[in-house]
């Protein structure tokens, strides 16, 4: 059998570094994230938002487009540790697979994807689900395994009569601006939290 | 500079975490009325956050929430149309009524209503409605059986499980004895032997 031990002061000087780069990874926002995975090896293109602390097992196997937004607790899978039952008569084997996911995509809380998995342009991963499989260009996946429940055509409409009502009519925001980075930010939540209020349980 | 943030941010972190700690998992309703969840009483809630937007939050009395469980209130899916429409968003309410559990690492979207006397299962993620009395599984959840077989099953179950010698006060229940600990280990003697045939104490 494999001895896993090792020597305990190189144990103890791994234990800081884990714990050093735990407490680094929780307070960097996601510009910092994205280029602490940059220099792992992640390929990460522009506009990208990643929430999540532990993105990947073989950062190098990972290519992401533009604009991709993962959420927390996203995790990409490069390799198969199932063979860890073919181990006691092969002792070395292993399993690897790229992941690439394409532009324009999001991924809901709590997605672990497989690997040799290709995520397409304009994609919606739902939050919780487990992809095993390519996803299609412009499609809403999500289950596990995921399978593909919906276009995004329908999902837009149907945000855009959503945001119709619950849109807080007398929210301010610049011009070239979004709701995001606009001055009045704070001031507009409040507003929004009044609002949705008043729609859902008919107080404020 | 750099390093003023970075320090901040460290305190911010370690104040959030110190704030938190001061509440167990009764009192923690508390924290979350302050930030305009509708929280009955009697609920054990095991997460210390409930999302961006809290006040789309309504649960009911007797509720428990296991670790690890997460209240979508919004669906962020819009982030593919930024280019096109800037600010889309869509928001949607949690309501949760009485005597329910919620089990660990469960998902919850927005526009959801769980009924009374229903189980939601580990690792659930439930997208729709959920009636009455009934135990929800799976991703994306499905009632899978009713209220009524699982109490059947469990009622028979303990009876095996139970203890023959354990004291409980009149009044009190498994968990507020003070017995408790006593209790624990003749449970634990009970089922290694039920299960393992052996006694290992």
């Amino acid at each position: 059998m494999i001895n896993y031990k090792k020597p305990q002061i190189l144990s103890v000087i791994n234990n800081i570094k884990k714990l050093f780069k735990y407490l680094l990874i929780n307070i960097y926002n996601f510009d910092q994230k994205i280029k602490y995975f940059r220099q792992e090896g992640v390929q990460i293109g522009e506009g990208c938002e990643i929430h999540t602390n532990n993105l990947t097992t073989e950062p190098y196997l990972l290519r992401i487009g533009d604009h991709v937004f993962i959420s927390e607790g996203v995790y990409f899978v490069n390799h198969n540790g199932a063979t860890w039952i073919l181990r006691e008569k092969i002792p070395d084997i292993q399993a690897f697979g790229p992941i690439i996911v394409k532009n324009n995509c999001y991924i809901g809380k709590n997605v672990i994807v497989f690997p040799n998995v290709t995520i397409g342009n304009n994609c919606i991963i739902q939050a919780g689900s487990v992809v095993i499989s390519n996803i299609p260009d412009n499609s809403i996946a999500m289950g596990s395994p995921a399978r593909v429940v919906g276009s995004v055509d329908d999902f837009k409409k149907k945000c855009i009569m959503n945001w119709k009502k619950q849109y807080p009519p007398d929210c301010i925001i610049e011009e070239g601006h979004n709701w995001w980075n606009s001055k009045h930010y704070k001031a507009n939540k409040k507003k929004l939290r009044n609002h949705l209020q008043k729609l859902f349980w008919d107080n404020s | 500079m750099r390093l003023f943030k970075v320090i901040g941010r460290i305190l911010n972190w370690m104040i959030s975490l110190i704030r938190l700690s001061q509440y167990n998992n009764f009192t923690i309703a508390e924290h979350f009325r302050k930030q305009g969840a509708q929280i009955g009483k009697n609920c054990s809630i095991m997460i210390r956050s409930f999302g961006d937007e809290p006040y789309l939050i309504k649960i009911g009395n007797h509720v428990g929430i296991a670790t690890g469980v997460t209240f979508l209130t919004h669906d962020s899916g819009t982030w593919i149309f930024q280019d096109e429409i800037p600010d889309l968003q869509t928001y949607g309410p949690i309501i949760i009524e009485d005597n329910c559990i919620i089990g660990q690492n469960a998902t919850l979207f927005p526009n959801i209503h769980i009924g009374t006397n229903s189980i939601v299962a580990a690792g659930a993620v439930v997208i729709s409605n959920i009636p009455p009395n009934s135990i929800a599984l799976g991703t994306p959840a499905r009632v899978i059986s009713s209220i009524e077989k699982f109490k059947k099953k469990c009622i028979e179950s303990w009876g095996e499980q139970k203890p023959p010698d354990i004291i409980i006060e009149e009044g009190h229940n498994w968990w507020n004895s003070k017995n408790l600990k006593k209790n624990r280990e003749k449970l634990r003697k009970h089922l290694t032997n039920l299960f393992w045939n052996q006694d290992k104490s």
